[in-house]
């Protein structure tokens, strides 16, 4: 149980901190900027926030949901606090909170 | 018993339905990705400058990299620093600003600096080259007589001419028939999107298929769940019947 307590806590923080780049910094840049250049250099945010980290947090948060035996809505919102930044954040805080 | 049949059965359709759902998603952006990996095919035909774009709109995606051919007389030179080619080398551009015959005006890269002057004398100069988008990045510091990145909305405020979006690197120049010389820059090759943009939408194939998954594994998660809580139940009985 505190392993998969630990690895959503991690998962947490890194998918909350690829987030808070990916609506901060790329979609600004992609969606309100012109600037294409900039945009290709920013590729890697969506990229690795969509190809390893995501995927990785979504495991994680269900591992804890099955080993917490939390109910359904709250593995649901568990997997889409991955999707919305600071969310992630929150989800972590009360994690660690029910488990002291 | 026979609502709660039904009731599993429209539970059973939602969760196929929002599978499908995300599951053709992931397809789509599957698409998208090997569509991303085609070369652009670029149409190398000739044609005229005023067929393709329009003076103060912004340059037509269909019609960046075509060959096109451009008349006119150059109303004043820039350098633009710094400025690399295809392949790679960097150098210090000579771009000319030419009057169209149609009345409009457009940058032309002409070449490595410094070039022939073609300001003076008379007759159009025709020009064949290929029309690029322009650049968003600067190359160089803003100073009278330099362009930092080859944009004309940076000289705007030093004309009245009505300018065209993007800029030509020019091929050749000829004026009455007679080609200019001049080390002309290395045009860009047709290419692939950005490369990048494949991995983005295997990525995004990666998390809907993911999600689908998940939706297909939701009416089993109860199931689980309660599995893994009858085992503990058991095991904590079970020291008490012993002690008993």
């Amino acid at each position: 149980m505190s392993g998969a307590i630990l690895r959503y806590r991690v998962m947490a923080w890194v998918a909350g901190v690829m987030s808070l780049l990916l609506w901060f910094v790329y979609m600004p840049v992609k969606y309100l900027f012109d600037a294409p250049d900039l945009v290709s250099k920013l590729t890697w945010i969506p990229m690795i926030h969509g190809m390893p980290i995501y995927p990785l947090y979504v495991l994680a948060a269900l591992n804890l949901s099955i080993k917490a035996k939390y109910p359904i809505t709250k593995m649901i919102g568990f997997i889409l606090a991955g999707t919305l930044p600071v969310a992630s954040f929150i989800a972590e805080r009360r994690v660690v909170t029910e488990n002291k | 018993m026979h609502q709660s049949k039904f009731k599993t059965f429209l539970a059973l359709c939602g969760v196929l339905i929002i599978a499908a759902g995300f599951a053709s998603l992931g397809m789509w952006q599957w698409d998208r990705a090997q569509l991303s990996r085609q070369t652009i095919k670029i149409d190398t035909t000739l044609v005229s400058l005023e067929s393709i774009a329009q003076p103060r709109i912004a340059l037509p995606s269909a019609a960046t990299l075509r060959h096109v051919r451009v008349e006119g007389t150059y109303e004043t030179t820039f350098l633009a620093p710094n400025q690399e080619d295809a392949r790679g080398v960097r150098g210090d551009w000579e771009v000319g600003l030419l009057h169209t015959k149609s009345g409009g005006a457009i940058l032309i890269a002409r070449g490595i600096a410094p070039m022939p002057s073609l300001i003076s004398g008379t007759g159009n100069i025709s020009v064949n080259g290929i029309l690029m988008p322009h650049q968003s990045d600067n190359y160089a510091p803003k100073k009278q007589g330099v362009l930092a990145r080859l944009d004309s909305a940076l000289i705007l405020n030093q004309t009245a001419l009505d300018l065209y979006d993007g800029y030509i690197i020019a091929q050749s120049e000829t004026r009455g028939g007679v080609e200019i010389a001049g080390a002309r820059i290395d045009p860009p090759k047709p290419r692939t999107a950005v490369p990048g943009f494949y991995w983005q939408h295997i990525s995004y194939v990666v998390i809907w298929w993911l999600m689908g998954a998940i939706v297909v594994f939701l009416p089993f998660y109860n199931r689980l769940v309660r599995s893994r809580v009858q085992p503990e139940s058991h095991a904590d009985e079970q020291p008490k019947e012993t002690r008993a």
